[in-house]
This record gives C-alpha cells, structure tokens and sequence, in this order.
C-alpha cells in the first residue's frame, strides 16, 4: 500500500525585498498510516511553514513554489477547492501552537464543533450534541456539558488545547499535523496532552505529523525524527538512531544543549551564533557558520544525504568516506 | 450582563439630563428676555407676562419646571411661529427619522459588504478601487456633496425634482448623508477583517474544510464586526448633524432644517427642545452600539 | 571572554540597520502620503504667496483707478469686467481675476485663498489644544492611577458621551450673543465670537479622546520592565514621565492629532456652512459654499472652488494621518 503523506522536494518562499527567502528548500519524506513523524529544529528553521504549506494554509505573502504533497495520492498543493475541502473533511486535521488563538473567540465551543460535525455528515441537533459530547470526553474533559456552552477565553490553555484536539477528531483523521502542540502550555500540562496523543495514536491508529523545538516531546512521542536546519533536512532517522547515534554535527549540538540530570550545575550548553539569516545565499553546508567541526569543503560544496545505517541518513561531510576526519578534499 | 445594562441606560439618561442643563444654562446666559423687545409693555403687564413663564423664579427652579413640563409633552412656545413647540420639533422629527435611518442603514450595509469584499480580494484591482472610492468620499463633508448633487443632479441633469416627499425625492438626501458613514465603515470594516483573517482561527477553520464564504462570514466578520458597531453612536450623531444642512439644500421640513432656522431666528425654546431630542437619539444609539457588542463579543468584560 | 565582548556591540548595531530598513520601506511603501503633503505644502505656499502676488484684499470691492468697478459683479473665472477692458485697451495691467468675483465684487480667488488660510489654522490650533489639554490630562490620569484616575476617567466619560457637534453650535450661538459685545475693539474682534467659541468648546470637548487614548497608552507602558528598572534606579516620576512614557506615548499621540485636523476643519467649515463660522467680511470654505447657494444655478464656480479647496485639504491630511499611522503605529502594521 502506497504511503500516507509523500513529500517531494517541497520548496516555499516568502518575498523579502527584491529577492526570496526559501523558508523551505527541497524537503521530502513519507509517511506510512499510523506512524509518528517528529520535525524537529531552532526556530525559524521553517518547521512550522513545512506544516502550513503541508496543509495548504500558508500565510500570505508565503508561497510554494516547488514540489509537490500527495495525501493518499493527491497532490494537496494542486487540487482544486472542493476536493481541497473533501481532502481536509476526510483526511486531515491540524493542531496549533497557540489554542487561544487557533479557536473563535466570538463562538462557543459546542457551536465551534457542531459547525465541525455538520460539515461531514447530515445530524439532527441531538446526535451533534451526542457526538459533541463524546468528542470532548474523548479529547480528556471532564465537564463535557459545562464546556459546550462555554466560550474559548474562559477555558484554561490545556483545556483549549483539548477542545482543538476534539475539533481535530470530528473527522477521524488519518492525518494530524500537529504545530508545537504543548509549546505554549504549562510543564504538567504538556505532559497531559502528550499522554492524550499517544494514547489517541494508540487507539485510533492515526498518523501525525509532530512538528517541535522540544526534543524530549519529540523522544517521547515519535518513530522517527526529521532534523530541520535552514529549511534543509539534515538528519532523519528512527528515535534511537538520532539520539543515540547522531551522524550530523547540528544533531549533535543540539542534543549537547539538553541539560542532563546528572550534569549537576554546569552551564546549559549553547549552540554559538545565531541560524542564519534566512535570506542569505548558501553555498555549502547552512550549519558550517556555526559548526565547531568545520572543514573547507563545508563551506564550498553542499553535502548530500547519505545512508548512516537503514532508514537513517545525514547530510554532512564528516560522514562521507575521505572527507571525514582526514579534514582535507 | 443586566447589571451593566442597567448601569449603562443610567448613563444615557444622565447624558440627556446634562445636555438638558447645559442647554437650558447656556439659553438663559443670552442677554435679554424674551419679553425685553416688546414696545411699550407696561411693568404690570410684563410682570403678569414674567409670571406666566415661571420668569421670576430663579433658573434652577425654572429648570425643574422645564423638565417636569417637556416630560408631559409641554417644550414651551416658539417665539417665532408662536406655535407648540412639541408640535414643530415632533411633526418634523418623521421625515427626519426616515432619512436617517434609510442613510444609516444603507451606509451600514453597502459599507460591511464593501468592507469584506475589499479584505477578501486585499491588493487586487477591486480592493484599490474600493480604496481610492472610500478615501476620496471620506474628504467630502455632506454639506458639500448635497449641495453639488443638487447642482449637478437637479439643476443641470434634471433628473430629480427638488425635493418632493415621493420615493425618489429621497434618493440625492439619502446618498450625500451616507456617503461619508459608508465609506469609513468600509474602512473600518476592510482592516479589521483583514487583520481577522490572519488570524489562527480563520487558519484553522479553513483546514477544517469550512467553507470558503462561511469562513469569511462566520469565523471573520463576526470577529470584525464590532469596531463598526462600536460606530453606530457617532455615526448617528454624523448622521443627525449631517441631516440639518442636507435637509436644508434639499429643503426638506425636517427636525434639522428646523433646527437651524430656528438658530438663525434665534428661536430659543426650539433650538433647546431641538438638541435635547437629538442629544437623546445620539445617546439612545451610543447605548444601543455599546449593548450590541458586548452581545456579540463575549471577551468584553462588564466592568 | 570573547564572547562577552562581541555581543553588546553587534545588538545594537543589528537593531539599528532593522530599523532604518523598516524605515525606508515604510516611506517607499505610502507614496499617497508623500503626494498628500507635497499638495499640502503647494497649497500652504500659495495661501502665504496669495497676499504679496495678487493686489486685491478679501475685503476689497474692486475698483478701476479709484473708481468702484459696478460692472465687476460676478464675473467667471479670468473675466474682466468692462471698465477694466478698457483700462487694459489703454495699456494698464489689471491682475486677473483668477476665480472670478463675488456679488459684491470682489475678488473670489482671494476669498477662496483666505478661506483655505481660516481653515487650515482653524484646524491646526483647534488640534494643538485637543493635544495640549488631551496629553496632559491622559498622563496625569494614568500615572496617577488609583482613586485620581478613576475620578478623572468619570468626567471624561461624561464628556465623552456628549454630542460635541450639537453642543458647539450651541454654544456657537450662546457665545455669539454674550461675547459679541466683550469683543468689540479687541484683536479678538478680528478672529470673531463664533470662531473662539469653537475654539473654546474644542478645548471643552474634544480632548476626551485624546486624554484616554493617551491615559491607556501611558498605562501600557507604566507596567513596562524598563520603566520598572527606571524606577528601580531612583529615577523621578517626572523624569520617567518625560523621558520614558511620554516618548512611547508620541507615535499613537501624533497619529491621533493627525486625524484630529480634518475632523476640526470638517466643523469649521460645517459651522461656516450653516452661519456660524467666522464673522464676515473674513471668508470661509464653509461660508464661501453656502453664499454660492443663492445663485447655484447661474454661478456654479463659486460652489466649486471653495468645495474643491475643503476636499483637498481633508484629503490631504487623511492621507498624511493614514501614512503616519502605518508608519508609527506598531498595532496597525501590516
């Protein structure tokens, strides 16, 4: 069976003055039914515009401009609007980073998800409150009725975050792209709606599309791990290969940054400089500026990717036979 | 919710009552009463004449007897006409009532429909046409476009009669009194549903599979229709002081021609009753504005 | 070590090249605000120019080697009148009359100018008294806070509720009849009853928006860290109302009193228009247009020019306001 979400050398640009800014520059990956995929990075490495463009609700005056996004086949990018709107009835649903922003401050959240609920499917007023309400309990509420009336500025962040979750659901997705989930909510809070992905990924047998800055929510959630450095994929592999055995020099100095428990009252390590502008032209590796391991041929050539073990690839040159460690062309 | 209700009619009656004040005070700082130019008025007379009108009592209590007596529909004798003026400011309140409110509701409409089109089709050619129409119309004063409708459309086209209480009589008042509302809401309406369909909710609907005019009318406007609302209040009194010159171009015998010719006679007791009625239309609608928000946005709190 | 020293020299620098770029494409980005002053600035040049160039008053019934021109009553724009043809048959040169002459003949050109000139200052000093008034009162309030605050924010409450157009005619009328007479041989004479009590109910009225917008402003920014570690250092309330807060208060405040000056001079004219503008001889936009009524029909230019000249004022300064607003106003940025 062919994959779920297949994504081919998808490029997005904003304009900045004269010229563009490729927030995303050539990214492809695939996705099987019910797996997780954590995208992980530094802000402003186009994480966020790989989910939007993925979804097709790119913020203006952001723009595709290259490949293509096959959900179950169809090109999301291409098609016309009514079988847009079929494809995110059916296939699809997105979670956002900030719940209070992502739902209508102006409606309550039962006509919030009825409006959902009739989208898909011709109900009578009992059974939208019925499936409303088993939506909300599923989504870990515990005061359905209570929530239905309410507007979304009275909830609290986790409980918003739980009704986007049961929005997200109405439609039974196959697919959840998920922005920095638990990004903006409390510590105990995050924990909660992690646990309330998995065990919905347990139960409904859904893929997501986990898109994070937190490498201990994408640790603890995902298969397998894509690493995003200026709109480039560095690195992807399954969990324990990123963690364990990082091929990239950007993967290592991430997970350098993690504070360890045991590291007692050291200073919280820092990657030096800053991402690079993202209007600047590339010639070599993006990371090279700031990677402590740098050798000529990083900042002359790009490096491909290239296979560390099965299903785990790096793009860096201290991986390429003759490049690595001998330092010279 | 009533409690804030009830708070805000208390102010709307204290507005009209304050107005009430300032009116009566500021008549009464004129030097002269009204019985000073008659010729030849023996004192007896003028005394008996004084009594009549609560002239010798001093101008607080004249006040109170003011209020007491327009409360039961007695606003005084016009020094002009000699008429009621209840009879003068409320026969003439209809017609203006009915121009108004066919001008505000035509600009509240046209300017919301306008409004989103131009947000939803931002920097295209009907969105800059939009543009330069709402701001030229909001440099024209009402005045200025009565009177050249009236040149172009009466007097070298020929088209309309001036003025005649038919239908189509209405049509040059109407378009100079709500082209200036209509144009700012439009506005009003274009940059703030531009900034709501920005917005993550707007996003978030979209990828449900909402769509595309229900996005834009139940997830945008109704995030962005409170600012135009919060504009019914001056958009009445806009309208209102609008209506007295365009009623007078068009002479129309409405409450704001009435109102200005009796500033001109100097015909007191109507000039007073006058902007007390039309201070209580402008409160009534600031109170109507600020009810209607805050049921539509339930972020506002009640304080 | 190194470290340490690159980073407080880079962010400042950093800061300042973002904002000189957001600068520059702000200015590249409203060339409607650039063309409204320009026409702005023509038109402030002739009203200055008018006087030295053209050799009538606005008063002045025109009159042909000291003798008064009857013939010169209501002629169109550049039409000479019969005694004046004459006079330039004999080799004189007589100014012409660009917008033509009243029904008093005089000269239009130089009424509607003076008008322009009534207007403009109307609404710029109506405007620095809305801000005057409007800035102090807001900071006082929102620095004060408290009990001060609440009390202050009651009475512009109550002021804000009430119809300012309505009680400026009001008081238009009241103050015509009682100040008329105190006037009389003063140099107040000359600006005229009607016009001060515009003035004075501006200065009554129309600071309640301004005092809150500037109130709320000041409230945001009082809360802020850096007007915290001000105090923190032991700065004095006046010196962090003038340094810190009334410096974050000026985009929004500029913007507001930018938007101040058409609506002032929309009433100028609107009170001009019903007879309650500026006491004549002196014109006014307002008074022009109304005056141009009596013969609409013959004399359609007199309606025109005076019309036009209100339109391009107002949207000049519209389009100046809505320039400075996106360009000052962070909230509104796009």
């Amino acid at each position: 069976m062919a994959a779920l979400l297949q994504v081919n050398g998808l490029r997005v640009a904003y304009p900045a003055g004269a010229g563009e800014v490729r927030a995303v520059d050539g990214v492809s990956f695939q996705m099987e039914r019910g797996s997780v995929l954590g995208v992980v990075g530094e802000s402003g490495c186009g994480k966020s515009t790989l989910a939007c463009a993925i979804a097709r609700i790119l913020p203006e005056p952001g723009h595709v401009v290259g490949g293509e996004v096959l959900l179950d086949g169809v090109d999301v990018l291409r098609c016309p609007a009514g079988e847009l709107r079929r494809l995110r009835r059916e296939k699809m649903a997105m979670i956002f980073q900030d719940p209070a922003a992502a739902l209508n401050p102006v409606m309550r959240v039962g006509a919030q998800l009825s409006e959902n609920l009739r989208l898909r499917a011709r109900l009578s007023h009992a059974e939208v409150r019925q499936r409303a309400l088993r939506l909300l309990r599923a989504a870990g509420l515990h005061e359905p009725e209570r929530c239905l009336r309410q507007y979304p500025h009275e909830l609290s962040g986790g409980m918003r975050q739980r009704v986007m979750i049961a929005l997200a659901l109405c439609g039974e997705p196959e697919l959840l792209i998920a922005d920095e989930p638990t990004s903006a909510l409390d510590v105990t809070i995050q924990a909660q709606i992690l646990g309330l992905l998995r065990d919905l990924r347990a139960r409904r047998h859904m893929a997501m599309l986990l898109v994070t800055h937190d490498l201990g929510v994408a640790a603890e959630l995902c298969d397998e791990i894509l690493v995003l450095y200026a709109g480039r994929v560095c690195e992807r592999g399954g969990v324990e290969d990123i963690f364990y055995h990082p091929a990239h020099e950007y993967t290592r100095a991430l997970l350098g940054c993690l504070p360890s428990l045991e590291g007692g009252r050291g200073h919280l390590a820092a990657i030096p400089g800053a991402p690079s502008r993202p209007g600047a032209q590339i010639k070599g590796c993006p990371f090279a500026p700031r990677c402590a391991r740098a050798m000529p041929v990083c900042r002359a050539q790009q490096p491909e990717e290239i296979e560390i073990s099965a299903g785990h690839l790096a793009a860096c040159w201290r991986n390429v036979p003759g490049q690595g460690d001998g330092g010279r062309p | 919710m009533l409690c804030y209700a009830a708070k805000r009619i208390f102010l709307a009656i204290a507005t009209v009552l304050i107005v009430a004040a300032i009116v009566f005070f500021a008549m009464h700082c004129i030097p002269g009463g009204p019985f000073d130019s008659e010729k030849a008025t023996d004192p007896a007379a003028k005394a008996a004449l004084q009594s009549r009108f609560h002239l010798d009592k001093s101008v607080p209590e004249q006040f109170v007897l003011y209020l007491g007596g327009a409360l039961r529909g007695d606003w005084g004798i016009s020094l002009k006409t000699g008429r009621e003026v209840s009879d003068m400011v409320f026969g003439a309140l209809g017609v203006s009532a009915r121009l108004g409110a066919v001008s505000m509701l035509g600009a509240a409409l046209l300017g919301l429909a306008l409004g989103c089109a131009s947000a939803v089709w931002h920097s295209r050619a009907a969105d800059r046409l939009i543009l330069l129409m709402t701001t030229l119309f909001v440099a024209v004063p009402s005045f200025l476009l009565a009177t050249l409708l009236l040149l172009v459309f009466c007097l070298k086209l020929g088209w309309f009669g001036v003025w005649s209480a038919s239908g189509t009589g209405y049509v040059l008042p109407v378009i100079s009194l709500m082209m200036y509302p209509m144009a700012y809401i439009t506005r009003l309406t274009r940059s703030s549903m531009l900034e709501a369909l920005h917005q993550d909710y707007v996003r978030a609907a979209r990828v449900r599979g909402v769509r595309e005019g229900a996005v834009v009318a139940r997830h945008a406007l109704k995030n962005a229709v409170t600012p135009v609302i919060a504009y019914l209040g001056p958009m009445t009194a806009y309208t209102l002081t609008g209506s007295m010159v365009v009623e007078n171009v068009f002479t129309i015998g409405g409450l704001g021609s009435r109102f200005v010719e009796s500033i001109a006679n100097r015909d007191y007791p109507v000039v007073m009753a006058a902007t007390i009625v039309l201070a209580a239309l402008i409160a009534l609608s600031a109170l109507l504005s600020d009810l209607l928000c805050r049921a539509i946005d339930p972020r506002i709190d009640f304080a | 070590m190194e470290r340490r020293e690159k980073l407080p020299r880079k962010r400042p620098l950093s800061l300042q090249i973002d904002l000189t770029r957001f600068a520059d494409r702000r200015r590249r980005k409203s060339p409607l605000a650039a063309v409204g002053l320009a026409v702005l600035v023509l038109l402030v040049a002739a009203i200055i120019l008018t006087p030295l160039v053209v050799p009538y008053g606005y008063a002045q019934i025109i009159t042909v080697d000291g003798v008064r021109d009857r013939g010169a009553r209501n002629l169109g724009p550049f039409q000479y009148s019969e005694m004046e043809q004459e006079a330039i048959a004999r080799g004189e040169s007589i100014f012409p009359h660009i917008f033509g002459t009243d029904e008093l003949c005089r000269d239009y050109f130089v009424r509607v100018m003076y008008g322009a000139r009534v207007s403009l200052l109307t609404g710029l000093f109506a405007t620095l008294i809305v801000l005057v008034i409007g800035l102090f009162y807001g900071a006082v309030s929102g620095y004060a806070g408290g009990k001060v605050d609440l009390v202050m924010m009651r009475v512009v409450d109550v002021i804000y509720a009430l119809p300012d157009t309505l009680m400026v005619i009001l008081f238009s009328v009241v103050l015509d009849q009682t100040l008329g007479a105190a006037l009389e041989g003063t140099i107040l004479a000359n600006v005229g009853a009607n016009l001060l009590s515009m003035f004075l109910v501006f200065g009554a009225l129309y600071w309640v928006g301004m005092a809150r917008l500037v109130r709320a402003q000041v409230l945001s920014v009082r809360s802020s860290e850096y007007v915290l570690a001000a105090r923190a250092l032991g700065a004095k309330p006046w010196r962090i109302l003038r340094r810190h807060i009334l410096p974050a208060c000026m985009p929004v405040v500029v913007v507001a009193a930018a938007m101040q000056i058409p609506s002032a001079i929309f009433t100028e004219s609107f009170l001009s228009f019903i007879g309650l503008g500026v006491q004549s001889p002196m014109p006014s936009l307002g008074s022009l247009a109304n005056a141009a009524r009596g013969a609409l029909d013959s004399y359609p230019h007199k309606l025109v020019f005076p019309a036009a000249v209100i339109c391009l004022i107002v949207l000049c300064f519209n389009l100046i306001a809505d320039g400075l607003r996106d360009a000052l106003d962070p909230r509104l940025r796009r």
